[in-house]
């Protein structure tokens, strides 16, 4: 019995030590989102958006915790975490996805390589499938990806009144990017 | 010692089968790196009023609140006054954020044509996280200048005795995204009173809370218990100020639809002078506007 729970540590321990090799990690990636309505100009910002990618498995995730997004008019931010988000069921959106072209990716060599992203994403307690292209740059201190998408917040149940049409775009530009260090 | 290798075999292939289709024991491994943040509550009443009071919740620096306030006359005067809509008390105000942490206003009120300003300023702010501060914490001090006529001409009237002042402090705490509760300990001192036997210091503790119905709208009730109401000395009957509302929130403007046995809408008035019952029908329906604007950015 005690070898057995010793072999299940080891095990443990070793799989964990394998996972942790070639795997980039970031708390402060940013993403920033544009609206540009006919009434109105928004942008938020986040600066603390967590992600890991792990070179090896060609696999990326991310999340982002809503209540972190800066707006420029507060009493935006807490329409959007009430209104719309609602922060407080739904605090956080989750990215899991894998790059289709991790092969073309040289983790060991500096350069900027087009990469193509296609994965599972959470808002609001909604789950879609999305992909999207985007660069990762392999620097001398990690990588950083760097993203530009459409998201349109219907698709998320998140519902805008008509009241606002002409201040809320239907379709949001999300601008993505997080410098990733090595783990 | 063959079953334990055969063991490690099962775990290791336990472990690679594991990973999913995108990765979400990458999103698992993720989720405990995630860095801490504090995470400041929002909302914990919709406008800086519960209805007739003040809420924990201030005008962001820039922000123009301009607020309309009226309330009917009571329901139980019956049908030639129109159940109350007959008769309209208001006021009007104009409020402003200095900082995020302060702010100011000033406002003219049917009661005894009263002529107010107050500061508001924030104390602390309700988060958790790095930083975990249970309660919103707000002080807010205001100045009432009686406008009437004096009652008694023939009397020395010194114009300090038509200044009022109330102290508050708004404790609040937003137990979840649905339910607010705030205290609100008071303080209100009046230069002049009806008789010398009333007291002209005021003191109570009011309670509030916001439970919301739905996205935009929430249902308030604000109670002030006035602690030394049953002063022996006092001559001029007042009673605990009671009110209930709806909130409607629409992007910038605050729309409250409220019950209230206090005609007044300023802390001189429903502190010092509710004389209206709830159990007699007292009851003035009434509604607050409030519409903000983003002066600066």
């Amino acid at each position: 019995m005690k070898s057995l729970l010793i072999s299940v540590l080891f095990v443990a321990t070793l799989t964990g030590s394998l996972w942790g090799q070639g795997k980039y990690l970031t708390n402060n990636g940013q993403i920033i989102f544009y609206s540009h309505a006919a009434l109105e100009d928004i942008t938020a910002e986040n600066n603390n958006v967590a992600g890991v990618v792990d070179a090896a498995a060609g696999e990326v995730a991310i999340i982002v915790k809503m209540t972190q997004f800066q707006f420029e008019k507060k009493m935006m931010q807490e329409h959007f975490n009430e209104n719309y988000v609602e922060s407080e069921k739904f605090p956080k959106a989750v990215f899991n996805g894998k790059i289709l072209n991790n092969a073309d990716v040289k983790y060991a060599s500096k350069g900027i390589y087009q990469v193509q992203v296609e994965g599972e994403m959470t808002i609001h307690g909604k789950t879609k499938q999305v992909s999207t292209g985007g660069t990762i740059e392999v620097d001398a201190e990690g990588i950083v990806i760097r993203a530009k998408f459409m998201l349109n917040p219907e698709d998320y149940d998140i519902t805008i009144p008509d009241v606002v049409r002409k201040n809320i775009a239907e379709a949001l530009e999300i601008r993505v990017e997080m410098k990733h260090l090595p783990i | 010692m063959k079953t334990r290798n055969l063991l490690i075999l099962l775990q290791l292939g336990m472990a690679v089968s594991q990973s999913g289709v995108y990765g979400q024991d990458l999103g698992a491994f993720l989720e405990d790196q995630v860095g801490e943040t504090t995470d400041y509550t929002f909302a914990t009443f919709k406008t800086t009023r519960i209805l007739n009071g003040h809420s924990v919740e201030l005008d962001h620096e820039g922000q123009m609140d301009v607020r309309i306030s009226h309330r009917f006359g009571t329901i139980n005067s019956g049908a030639y006054e129109f159940f109350g809509l007959d008769q309209a008390h208001i006021h009007l105000s104009f409020e402003y954020g200095l900082k995020d942490w302060m702010m100011v206003g000033m406002g003219r009120g049917t009661f005894e044509k009263t002529v107010d300003g107050f500061t508001k300023i924030k104390l602390l702010r309700q988060s958790k996280g790095i930083r975990n501060m249970p309660v919103s914490v707000s002080w807010m001090s205001g100045m009432y200048v009686n406008g009437l006529h004096w009652s008694d001409p023939e009397r020395e009237n010194r114009f300090i005795y038509r200044f009022s002042f109330a102290h508050q402090l708004m404790i609040a705490r937003k137990f979840n995204e649905r339910f607010s509760l705030q205290l609100t300990p008071s303080y209100l001192h009046q230069n002049l009173v009806e008789t010398p036997g009333d007291p002209n210091d005021l003191f109570s503790m009011g309670a509030g809370s916001r439970i919301k119905l739905s996205k935009r709208v929430s249902f308030n009730a604000e109670y002030y218990y006035i602690l030394n109401r049953d002063h022996q000395n006092f001559t001029t009957g007042i009673y605990n100020p009671l009110s209930l509302g709806i909130d409607i929130e629409t992007g910038g403007h605050v729309f409250q639809i409220i019950m209230t046995n206090s005609v007044g809408m300023a802390e001189n008035a429903f502190l010092g002078h509710t004389t209206g019952r709830w159990l007699d029908g007292d009851i003035h329906i009434g509604f607050n506007i409030s519409r903000v604007f983003q002066l600066k950015k």
